[in-house]
This record gives structure tokens, C-alpha cells and sequence, in this order.
């Protein structure tokens, strides 16, 4: 992809040096046509664009990002969003899950306050707060009590959620959704659960190897999100005809019904 | 005599990725790797060690016809070795060319070696520094990723010593390098 260069000097005989190439935080190829990545940014979009996404499979409780927004309508991508929530009270003992929730909480309100409902970055929004200092100590104790408040949220346990697990892996049975990239926030947890199940699920790998690869993105967090992998068996409708040809699964152990759809 | 238990899971090697389309990493294929391995449909191993790789391994690439090219490098222990970048150049020489097909390019854990050449293949591919280290250490591990292999190896990697094939015999996924 070349652009008109903004001065007009004579094209140059070499090849001009391609700009540099940003993918998405968590960024990997998962199998042929399904990719999987955290939220996308505008600075990743041309990466983004050269994939050439027919769908996104969009797992968050909050709504995509309004930039984003306008990519996939631009690109014309088909968005499937299934509004799940962080999994919260990881049942070790340890106090890992709570600063990932922390965490994972942080960089939601970072991500989704980039950029406001018009557009206006709230970095800037902020700094306007901060200037006046006459409200400031009321601005602060507003915001510690919003942060109580969700902190006490978070003490309520929060679950993958096995339905939209098992309708996520029904659109990675159909390979009219490629390319699909598969992305949560940060695309460790939620995005590492769906793939993990399409690991063990639809390409039969072994759970050593399925965690393995689940932990390679997480980190050491997500000891819930490794349960939940562990013990979900759906049974999973598709369509042979629309099969990816990645498709593994060993008969006797099969959830996976055969059925016929319309297109 | 076979096993008592039927082995229903495939297992891929450790430290198993996609790369690319068509293009795979891991460890050295153990022989319980090797049903995983099969259904890649390889044609061609690039063997970034310079320990020999299994046995198994090996009689199951001659079985199969499958190329192997040996780009076996020791233990990266100095920057830019010779003998280093003879044979990372050489392997993303290999790599390039299309008529080599589907690939898969390993070492003894997939770690290091195999780690310099998929980040210097980012390089090419114009990736940023911080998405390639960020591959790079999701296999090394934390906190054993290794400097001499980021900044000297990856960063510094010089694109131009890499002679591409023309377009047409290139890989899909190097045809904007």
C-alpha cells in the first residue's frame, strides 16, 4: 500500500521502506481464518485492514469502541458481540484475582475513556476537571466513592458464561464468518477462554497442551477460566458443508450434531 | 505392544504456534507429537539447532518426503555471531520462498533459536519492535527471554542482508516486504 508522498520529490528507484506494521496487543494467528487479539486501537487498524475480516467475535460487556466502530462499518465486518463479563472471584486463595480484576478494571476504564461518545479524547476531558482546583476535593471524593462501589461489585462472583461460550464456537464452525479475529479487551481472559475451547472442543488437543497455551496469554492469572475449560462439554450444532477444515474431534467423545443450515 | 489406552487427544509439540498461514513453530516433535505433526501437512522442516533432532523425529520427515534443512546454530551466546547470521539469513531465505511450502521451524524447545528467526521474520514483515519482542517472550517465558537475542539479533537484524525471492516466488505473507 503506497501513499501519494506529500512532497513532490521524483519516486525513489528502490522499493519504498512499507510503514511499520502495529497488531493488536495479544495479537496471534489461531488457525487458518481465525485470529484472536486484544482491542484493536486506531494505530493498529491498518495491520487490521490487510487481514481482510469478514467478522469479529466481540466478547465484552461494554460496546465496541465508537472508532473501532466506525472501522468495522467502513470495512464492512460483521460484528458478533457477546456482552460477558471479566471473570471475577478466581477461587484460589492467593489475592491474584482481585488485582487482576483490579487490574483488568484499570485498563477498561483507560481503554473505554479514550475516547468519549464524540469522539473528544477524555484525557483532555480530565485535565479540564483538573484545572479547576476549587472542585477538585469534591471530584475526588466522588471518584473514591464511585471505586468503592464497584470495588464491592466485584466481590460478587462473576462465571464464564456457557452460552455464549458454546454460540461463539457455533460461528467458529462456519467457515463463511472468515477471517474471524476473536477479541476482548486485552485478549487474554475471555479471548483465551474461546480459544481454548476450540482447542479442546473442535481440534481434540490435549488439556496440557490447551492450557499451556491458554497461560501463554493470561500469564499466571485465570485459574476459573482453566476450570471452566476443563469441565465445559457442549454439545455444538454444524453444518459439514461449512466446516473449517482445521475440524478435529474424536467420535466417541463427540458433542458436535450434525445439521443442515439455509445459505 | 500398543498401549492399553487408545490416545483419543492429539498433542502438539511444546511451544506449538501458527505463525502465518502455512507457517508453524515449536519444539523439536517428540514421537507423541508426531500424529499432531502429520496433520500439518508439511513440506519442508527448517532444524535451527545444532543438536540432531530425534530419531523419530527425523526417520518420520524421510517417511513422509518431507524437505529438511539444516540451519543448526549452537547456544546464541555473542551478537551477531558469523555463524549465527549465516544461518538466521539463511533460514528466512528459506522461509521466503514459496516453493518450499508449509513450514515448520524448529529447535530443541522453540524458545531461542526459533524465537530470533520468527522475530526477525516480524522485522521483515515491517512488524514494530514491540509486537515482535512481545511474540518473542510469550515463548521464552517472562523472564527468560534473552537481550542478546532482542536487541542485537531481533532489533538490530539488518533487512536488506536478507535477499527476497521475486514476488511471484514469494510466501502470500512477505509479499509487502
Amino acid at each position: 500500500m503506497t501513499s501519494p508522498s506529500l512532497l513532490s520529490e521524483p519516486p525513489p528507484t528502490i522499493m519504498p521502506t512499507p510503514s511499520v506494521q502495529i497488531p493488536p496487543l495479544s495479537f496471534a494467528l489461531v488457525s487458518t481464518g481465525v485470529y484472536r487479539s486484544g482491542c484493536p486501537m486506531p494505530l493498529n487498524f491498518p495491520f487490521l485492514s490487510k487481514l481482510r475480516l469478514k467478522s469479529i467475535i466481540y466478547l465484552a460487556d461494554q460496546d465496541l469502541p465508537t472508532d473501532l466502530q466506525r472501522f468495522v462499518t467502513e470495512n464492512n465486518i460483521q460484528v458478533f458481540h457477546f456482552r460477558v463479563q471479566q471473570v471475577r472471584g478466581d477461587n484460589t486463595t492467593g489475592d491474584n484475582a482481585e488485582d487482576g480484576t483490579l487490574l483488568e478494571n484499570g485498563v477498561d476504564a483507560l481503554s473505554s475513556g479514550i475516547v468519549d461518545e464524540e469522539g473528544n479524547t477524555v484525557v483532555s476531558r480530565r485535565g479540564s476537571e483538573i484545572s479547576r482546583r476549587g472542585s477538585a476535593a469534591a471530584m475526588i471524593f466522588e471518584e473514591e466513592r464511585e471505586r468503592k462501589e464497584k470495588k464491592e461489585k466485584e466481590k460478587e462472583k462473576v462465571e464464564n458464561d456457557p452460552v455464549s461460550m458454546r454460540l461463539a464456537l457455533e460461528l467458529l464452525l462456519d467457515n463463511r464468518n472468515f477471517p474471524v479475529l476473536i477479541h476482548s479487551n486485552k485478549g487474554k481472559h475471555r479471548s483465551g477462554v474461546l480459544v481454548a475451547c476450540m482447542r479442546k472442543l473442535l481440534q481434540n488437543w490435549a488439556f496440557g497442551s490447551v492450557k499451556l497455551e491458554y497461560y501463554y496469554f493470561a500469564g499466571e492469572k485465570g485459574k476459573a477460566d482453566v476450570e471452566f475449560i476443563e469441565k465445559f462439554e457442549p454439545t455444538l450444532k454444524y453444518d459439514e458443508k461449512w466446516a473449517p477444515a482445521w475440524l478435529r474431534y474424536s467420535p466417541e467423545e463427540g458433542k458436535l450434531i450434525k445439521v443442515t443450515k439455509d445459505g | 505392544m500398543a498401549s492399553q489406552h487408545a490416545i483419543t487427544k492429539v498433542i502438539p509439540p511444546l511451544n506449538f504456534a501458527c505463525v502465518e498461514e502455512g507457517l508453524y513453530r515449536s519444539a523439536g516433535p517428540l514421537p507423541l507429537n508426531l500424529p499432531f505433526v502429520s496433520d500439518l501437512n508439511l513440506d519442508t522442516v527448517i532444524w535451527m539447532a545444532s543438536e540432531d533432532p530425534s530419531p523419530d523425529f527425523l526417520s518420520w520427515i524421510r517417511a513422509n518426503g518431507i524437505k529438511f534443512l539444516n540451519f543448526g546454530i549452537g547456544e546464541i551466546t555473542a551478537p551477531w555471531d558469523p555463524e549465527v547470521e549465516r544461518n538466521v539469513i539463511g533460514a528466512l531465505q528459506a522461509l521466503a520462498e514459496a516453493s518450499n511450502g508449509r513450514i515448520l521451524v524448529t529447535c530443541t524447545m522453540g524458545r531461542h533459536r526459533t524465537g530470533t528467526v520468527i522475530g526477525c521474520l516480524r522485522r521483515l514483515q515491517n512488524w514494530s519492535i514491540t509486537s515482535t519482542f512481545a511474540e518473542y517472550r510469550r515463548f521464552t517465558g517472562g523472564n527468560r527471554y534473552r537481550v542478546i537475542d532482542e536487541l542485537h539479533n531481533i532489533e538490530q537484524f539488518n533487512r536488506s542482508s536478507v535477499a527476497l525471492p521475486e514476488l511471484e516466488d514469494r510466501q502470500a505473507w512477505l509479499q509487502e516486504a
